[in-house]
């Protein structure tokens, strides 16, 4: 996937799980929760990206998780 | 590590509501369903495993940490011929209930394991869900557990002489669920149910064991506390009405919810349980 596509796919599912916290183009430095997403509804972002993709992404990564450039790079790493 | 009255929340509710719903023994931990669909036959058989992973003989000092309402310590006592057996928690209610059952040979401490110092070595030690309680949820996320953890590995090495085995069992944390209401739910149990606590990852335990213990047995068993939970629900509800009447809705609510959730963790590899068998580093 090229990286374009990749951010489509993470706006589609934040989105989804919290309705209007993104535009179409991501800050890649910003943290997730400074753009008003919790732990809850970033989990629920993962699992919209894991269902898309039908992948699982390993615990310890989500783990490392803190901006929209760590979502980029986890799933370019898993696909 | 969770607090005295943490752990109070978490077990002493009532030890009669306790009572109405775990195995007549009352066992608050995984059962071992091998060959059998009896839930008090299943907490036998997990005693069983965890002593033979001890090494334990009737001439072995045993120490139990997080000894719970004693079921352990009379599971030595009486079906392996233990004569000197000593358990330590942090529950008042458990030690109540452990000094009530009278058991010959058996000594119950209430006290944090840190502040424990026996007046004599053990040959073996057993350990069930209880390191549950040793890293607080902030301190998994600080990454001070493991070091926690360690601490907990060495004080038992300490407290051991040469040539003593280690029956550990363990709650796993395997996977963080995808959805809001299972989130929740986890939540919910980490913050009302067992607060101050956080199950453990497999690999925190490979990582602390060293350099005090070997890990020689690992057994993980989670469909075997999937079922435990579900029957365990399955018997409080058949006590409904009394739960409610007695200790009011919110205990009967809230242990639906905490129990239900963990049928469903099980089910969903949020959590798994893993038995281990360790030997002492000489």
């Amino acid at each position: 996937m090229t990286e374009a596509e990749i951010t489509k796919l993470v706006v589609k599912a934040i989105d989804e799980v919290a309705p209007g916290k993104v535009s179409g183009d991501l800050n890649l430095t910003q943290r997730l929760r400074d753009a008003g997403i919790d732990s809850v509804a970033s989990m629920e972002m993962v699992g919209v990206i894991e269902e898309e993709l039908e992948v699982t992404f390993a615990d310890e990564e989500l783990a490392r998780i803190n901006t929209f450039g760590d979502v980029i790079k986890l799933v370019q790493s898993n696909t | 590590m969770s607090t005295q009255e943490e752990v109070e929340v978490s077990y002493d509710v009532s030890n009669e509501f306790f009572r109405l719903w775990l195995d007549e023994k009352m066992n608050y931990t995984c059962g071992l369903y091998e060959g059998t669909d009896d839930l008090e036959e299943a907490q036998m058989k997990k005693l069983h495993w965890l002593s033979e992973a001890a090494h334990v003989t009737p001439d072995s000092r045993v120490l139990d940490i997080g000894c719970g309402w004693g079921a352990n310590l009379e599971f030595l006592v009486t079906h392996k011929g233990v004569k000197s057996a000593e358990g330590i928690t942090l529950s008042r209610s458990q030690h109540d209930e452990i000094m009530q059952r009278g058991l010959p040979g058996v000594q119950a401490n209430v006290c944090d394991y840190r502040d424990y110092e026996p007046t004599e070595k053990f040959d073996a030690v057993i350990s069930i869900c209880m390191m549950e309680h040793i890293a607080r949820p902030e301190e998994v996320r600080d990454g001070e557990h493991i070091k926690a953890y360690r601490h907990y590995f060495k004080k038992a090495w300490e407290w051991t002489n040469p040539g003593a085995w280690f029956g550990l069992q363990t709650i796993l944390r395997n996977r963080v669920p995808r959805n809001k209401k299972d989130l929740h739910d986890i939540g919910f149990i980490t913050t009302d149910i067992f607060p101050g606590g956080l199950s453990l990852r497999l690999e925190d335990v490979i990582q602390a064991v060293n350099p005090y213990w070997e890990v020689m047995e690992v057994q993980t068993r989670r469909e075997h506390y999937e079922k435990t939970c579900a029957e365990w629900l399955r018997r409080m509800k058949l006590h409904e009405e009394l739960i409610r009447d007695k200790w009011g809705d919110k205990v009967f609510d809230d242990y639906d919810r905490y129990l239900s959730a963990c049928v469903r963790g099980f089910q969903m590899h949020y959590q798994s349980l893993a038995q281990y068998a360790l030997r002492r580093i000489d």
